[in-house]
This record gives structure tokens, sequence and C-alpha cells, in this order.
């Protein structure tokens, strides 16, 4: 203690210890949640508009395995009913204003989703290519999607969300060529930034790529 | 704008970390923050200044932020460098595209603080 003043005494501690700590921990937790029912996870991050709840919706026909939905919204159940109108259970989560899910809502949402019935789930982030990158939901993978309208040059612009995703998918390629959008540069430079990243190149529109990611999805539940 | 919660969940580590070790007040939060983190160092001080007041222990406490580059690796010759922009090309061969190491750091490093009298 301090002689003079009687103040505590002053001391510098190490911690070494990650911020998000908590969260990942409530990933951890989700994970092995699916896991004890057999569901393999996938998450769906991508600025708003760039096709994701359109792209599941070509997808969940294609795959041809029972899977659920949590939808990550600000406001409006209207992505949710979407997938729904698929026949396809979903739980959508409106974070009020939040710019990004965490692990905490997302365990909220998987009580509210029958997993001894499906093989995946999806979880489809808040429309936002910064944010949501920071927060590990507890998925097995996590894939960012660019669409072409984007421009090729956003995996440096925003290299988080490219650096944490296993895969990379290119949406909305029926319009690349209008858009002036060079999927090898896109391609490149997430690969500079993640040499790990699978790459398809795909468009609900035309169904381009489609099929070889539904493939791709079955060979990771097997 | 995540930085508000990624703020409140190091309020929360910081405020765990320096009750178990008796603290009275917390003096200094440090951390460190990589370049490619997804946090913008200058956010996370905005938010530090307003939500650190709000908790009694971090009323007088600042924030010190250690900020780390990614390195650069040419996947050709292998020089390695700290990019200015992680697109630009290998400065010694000119080879676009080089392997971007590191950067991702979002820690909370240590904790000065004022601990009760044993």
């Amino acid at each position: 203690m301090c002689k003079e003043c009687g103040c505590g005494e002053e001391v510098e501690v190490k911690v070494e210890r990650p911020i998000l700590d908590a969260n990942e921990q409530a990933a951890q937790h989700n994970r092995e949640h699916l896991e004890r029912h057999g569901v393999y996870g996938v998450e769906l991050l991508g600025s708003p508009g760039a096709g994701k709840t359109t792209l599941l919706e070509v997808l969940v026909e294609r795959l041809g395995l029972p899977v659920a939905v949590v939808e990550g919204d600000i406001e409006t159940q209207r992505d949710a009913e979407r997938i729904r109108a698929k026949g396809v259970p979903a739980f959508q989560l409106t974070t009020g204003g939040a710019c990004h899910l965490d692990a905490r809502l997302v365990h909220g949402a998987l009580h509210h989703l029958p997993l001894d019935e499906i093989k995946v789930l999806f979880i489809e982030n808040v429309g936002n290519l910064v944010c949501p990158a920071s927060f590990r939901l507890g998925a097995h993978e996590r894939w960012v999607l660019l669409s072409t309208p984007e421009g090729d040059d956003k995996p440096a612009k925003y290299p988080k969300a490219f650096r944490e995703a296993s895969v990379l998918v290119i949406t909305k390629m029926d319009l690349a060529e209008a858009m002036g959008f060079d999927p090898q540069r896109a391609v490149q430079e997430a690969l500079s930034l993640n040499p790990y990243l699978k790459v398809f190149l795909t468009s609900a529109k035309t169904g381009e790529g489609i099929e070889q990611l539904a493939e791709y999805l079955r060979e990771r539940v097997k | 704008m995540h930085e508000a919660s990624v703020c409140e969940a190091l309020l929360d580590l910081a405020e765990e970390e320096a009750l178990k070790r008796g603290a009275k007040r917390v003096l200094r939060v440090k951390v460190r923050v990589g370049k490619l983190s997804g946090v913008e160092p200058e956010l996370l001080r905005f938010a530090y200044e307003a939500l650190g007041p709000e908790r009694p222990l971090f009323k007088r406490a600042s924030l010190e932020i250690d900020v780390v580059d990614p390195e650069a690796q040419c996947r050709d010759c292998g020089f390695r460098w700290t990019p200015e922009e992680i697109y630009e090309p290998c400065p010694r061969c000119g080879k676009p595209f080089p392997q971007i190491l590191g950067g991702d750091q979002l820690e909370l490093v240590s904790i000065e603080m004022e601990v009760k009298d044993v």
C-alpha cells in the first residue's frame, strides 16, 4: 500500500485473452449442440442484396437433404417467409438494430427448429460484409457471398469476411459481363487473403454452379 | 459498426479478470488489434469512451491500443514485407496477389490496476 495517501498498490497483470472469448465459447456450445443432433451447420455471409436468401431458395431444392434455416435480419420476417414458402422450416432472428448475429442469439434459434429431422442448418447472417465476420456462430463452415454487381475489388476491401470463410460463392454470374466483373481478379484477390477458399461461380437465375455447390455440401455432410 | 459490441465484450472480459485479481479500480486497459481484425481502432476508442465510464471499475481507465500490421509474402520469390495495402504486388519481383499473413489479433493484453490492500 502507498504510504502517502493510503491508496492501493498499482499492478499490471497480463491477461492475453481474445476479446471475443465469451462469444467463441458460446459458438463452441452451438457446435456441440448441432453435433449432438447430427446436424451440419453452414453460415452465409454477404452484403445486403448479395443473393443469400435467393441462393438458399435454389440450393434447398437441389440439395435433396432435409434442412432448416435461421434467418438473421435487423427487422422483418420476410426472409423466413420466403424460405417457408419452399416447405423448409425457418426461424427468423431480428436483431432490432444490431448489425450482426452472435452465438448467443443463434443458440436461442436452435431451440425453435426440428434439429432431429434435419441434416443441414443454414444460418443466414445479417446483410453486411463487415461486422458479422468477427462473431463466430458455431457453424461448421462459413460461406461468403460476393455478387457481381458489388465489383471484383471487394475481397481486399473487406478482408476479414474472406479470411474467415471456407467457401466463396460468387453470385449473379449471369450479370458478370454487364457489370464488368472479372471473376479471375476477385478469386485471386480472395485467395491471396485465404488460400484455403473453395470457389463456386453461380447464378440462381441460370442455375450455373448450383449443382456443384450442392454436391460439395452433400460430400461434407456424409 | 460492431465496435460497440466488441467494446462491451472487452469491458466484460477486463472486468472479470480485474475482479478476479482484487482490483479496486482499473487505470489502463491494453489491447492488441490487428489491421485485418475487422475492428477499426478509432471506432473502438470512441465506443470505449462512451461505455467505459458507465462501469464503476473503469471510471477513469484509459485504453491503449497496439495496432498490429499483417505481413505479405510473395508466392514466387518468397520475399516478405509489411504491405501498405494488402493488394499490392511484390516490391521485389512484381508478382501480384501475395500471401497475406497475420494481422487478425483482437486481444486483451493486460490491465493496469490498483488492488485492494491485502
